[in-house]
């Protein structure tokens, strides 16, 4: 299936914000982190804040475009009067515009690299955060541009999907049935994680889990005993696996459609411990980068196992009490990896639990799913 | 508008057997009685089209779960062509009433991931997705559709692999005129190509012309019923049997005002 990319220059300024406001933050609290990702700070903002303008300029400027490019539009129309054109010189004023856009990203993207470059050459940052500067932002830029090509900027094809998806639905998820080789239960697992990562509630719980994660960071990076750290992570995990419970409970309210597939309720839930597995290597590997670029090897284990808890732990909760109610499916999440967690803290033998807890959780489950999933009839 | 038959040469005239099907939901916390359904005794030959008629709460729904095999019954059993139905869900189609869908899939990814669970042959969703006049608006996501949009995608997901039974519960519901001719004319066809349709719906008129059967609910409790060939005389039919069981129309004015 062709891939949607609208509604990327609304995706591209929410990341720039986000990394001026997180860079922003490691800059005010700059005292609590290790020298070497504090002196980040200002470059990245700088940087962000230039390439964020160039996404704003250019994506209203397609608005615009958009607007006057629809002949039969009232902004069309207004546009002509305005600037003595007949509707004849259509093309020839979409190529104008055309050019403007490209020469004002142009432009803000060598602001973004003389800010860079100025900050390399002068000194301001040591070389390493320099060449970490340089390198954001040069994926920021290489994201604008292809963002200009591929919302129709810069080119004079008028064959444009329009689409009002929301961006996340835009940001290329695929969620295509593969035919043929791949198993039935990889297509089912990778259909669940597409839905996961296309609702914007996903995005606002992972926001949360990374800002836990820079308190793990801040951590680390202090010389903190190990337990505060590996609590952040375990937090940072908790936060990451809540939408999981929110898309259970989506997919039971439209799991009628996937019963008519053939699915049984025993491989939904086998689909939703995939998602869960996946999240949980995204928390574990995000734990134990921070925890080895803050030089706390000693913590990596800890914390690694810590941040994995909740999302393993959480596919294997999801049809105990009632599935249709997330908030029910956090408390017990909450209640049994803080249990487990707070084990792994205690000693690291206690990674032997995990496996028990987990084959328990999953046996009790699969009685439930046997008697009976709960749907709204009558 | 050609209709989606596939002309595969798998069997698809299977008759499908509901036997002392009984569903009984315990009271609620609240203080809500026991519901009761059935129990329910159906046989419905290959190219029977049914009509599931009743009053609002009698049940249809709850009995679409059953046959369609989400939900299970306290007792009884639901066989197509002898196989437990929970062995056989592929041979079903079926539109719920109120058609939840992901909201974040496409109309064109549903259709793809059903296609390739059911049949393995995308050329299928591409069929249903255009039959039922979804290509419009396949990329858009399912949530930000209209309830007569995501009426037709639930029909283009539950019909696109042409199967032996298709359940549809008020499938005529917020569909605008041009579709709904659409849906009589695919039941139609699936009646004379000898697949079994079950649909539930208010409207007499439809249940006379298009069912050559009718199943009346009320209270949980089910029976056929007579169903002679002239369409005036089932419509007398229903309405007779309606005005038995459903209150008569009141007045929404307070009595003193009416007066």
């Amino acid at each position: 299936m062709r891939r949607t990319r609208h509604g990327l220059p609304e995706a591209v300024t929410s990341l720039v914000a986000l990394t001026v406001f997180g860079s922003l933050f490691i800059h005010v609290f700059r005292d609590i982190f290790s020298p070497e990702i504090a002196a980040l700070a200002p470059g990245i903002t700088a940087g962000a804040t230039a390439v964020a303008c160039a996404v704003i300029v250019a994506a209203g400027t397609l608005l615009v475009r958009k607007m006057v490019r629809e002949d039969s539009t009232m902004g069309w129309l207004a546009l002509c009067g305005l600037i003595g054109l007949d509707a004849e010189h259509t093309v020839m004023t979409a190529k104008i515009i055309d050019y403007a856009i490209a020469t004002l990203t142009g432009i803000a993207s060598a602001a973004v690299v003389t800010v860079a470059a100025r900050n390399l050459f002068q000194g301001q940052l040591a070389p390493f955060a320099a060449g970490a500067t340089l390198v954001i932002t040069a994926i920021c830029v290489a994201t604008a541009t292809i963002t200009r090509r591929t919302s129709g900027a810069g080119s004079t094809g008028a064959s444009r999907e329009s689409s009002s998806a929301p961006f996340t639905t835009s940001l290329s998820f695929s969620l295509v049935a593969p035919h043929g080789t791949r198993s039935r239960l990889a297509t089912m697992i990778r259909w669940r994680t597409g839905l996961l990562l296309r609702a914007p509630v996903t995005w606002w719980f992972w926001g949360a889990a990374t800002l836990a994660f820079a308190g793990m960071a801040a951590a680390a990076s202090n010389s903190v005993a190990t337990p505060f750290v590996a609590v952040f992570s375990w937090l940072a995990g908790w936060l990451a696996a809540l939408p999981l419970a929110i898309e259970a409970a989506s997919g039971n309210a439209s799991s009628h459609f996937e019963f008519s597939l053939g699915i049984t309720p025993a491989q939904m839930a086998r689909s939703h411990a995939g998602s869960g597995v996946m999240v949980s290597l995204l928390a574990a590997i995000t734990a134990a980068l921070i925890t080895a670029i803050c030089g706390r090897g000693d913590s990596m284990l800890t914390a690694t196992a810590a941040a994995a808890t909740a999302p393993s732990l959480m596919p294997a909760l999801l049809w105990q009490i009632d599935v249709r109610r997330p908030l029910v499916q956090w408390m017990t999440s909450l209640m049994a990896s803080l249990f487990l967690a707070t084990a792994i803290i205690a000693t690291k033998a206690a990674l032997l639990l995990w496996p028990v807890v987990l084959v328990f959780l999953v046996q009790h489950q699969n009685k439930r799913l046997e008697a009976e999933i709960p749907l709204e009839v009558r | 508008m050609t209709g989606l038959s596939h002309n595969d040469p798998k069997e698809t005239k299977l008759d499908l057997r509901a036997t002392a099907v009984v569903k009984t939901f315990p009271a609620a916390p609240s203080g809500d009685n026991t519901f009761k359904l059935g129990p329910v005794d159906l046989d419905l030959a290959p190219g029977t089209c049914l009509a599931v008629i009743g009053p609002n709460g009698s049940g249809k729904s709850t009995l679409f779960q059953i046959l369609t095999g989400n939900i299970r019954p306290s007792s009884g059993s639901v066989t197509l062509a002898g196989a437990p139905v929970a062995a056989v869900r592929k041979d079903f189609g079926y539109l719920p009433q109120h058609n939840l869908l992901p909201p974040w899939a496409t109309a064109r990814e549903l259709c793809l991931y059903a296609s390739g669970m059911l049949t393995g042959d995308a050329l299928h969703a591409a069929n249903a997705l255009a039959y039922w006049d979804c290509t419009a608006f396949a990329q858009r996501p399912v949530g930000m559709l209209s309830a007569g949009m995501r009426k037709r995608v639930g029909l283009a997901v539950a019909t696109l692999h042409d199967p032996s039974v298709l359940v549809m519960d008020e499938p005529f519901e917020a569909l605008d005129l041009g579709h709904i001719a659409a849906l009589r004319q695919e039941i139609q066809r699936r009646t004379e190509s000898g697949r079994i349709t079950i649909f539930a719906t208010h409207i007499a008129g439809y249940a006379a012309d298009l069912a050559t059967a009718a199943f009346f609910l009320h209270n949980g409790s089910g029976q056929m019923m007579p169903w002679p060939a002239a369409r005036h005389q089932r419509e007398e039919i229903l309405e007779s049997r309606f005005a038995q069981v459903a209150p008569p129309p009141r007045s929404l004015l307070h009595p003193a005002r009416v007066q």
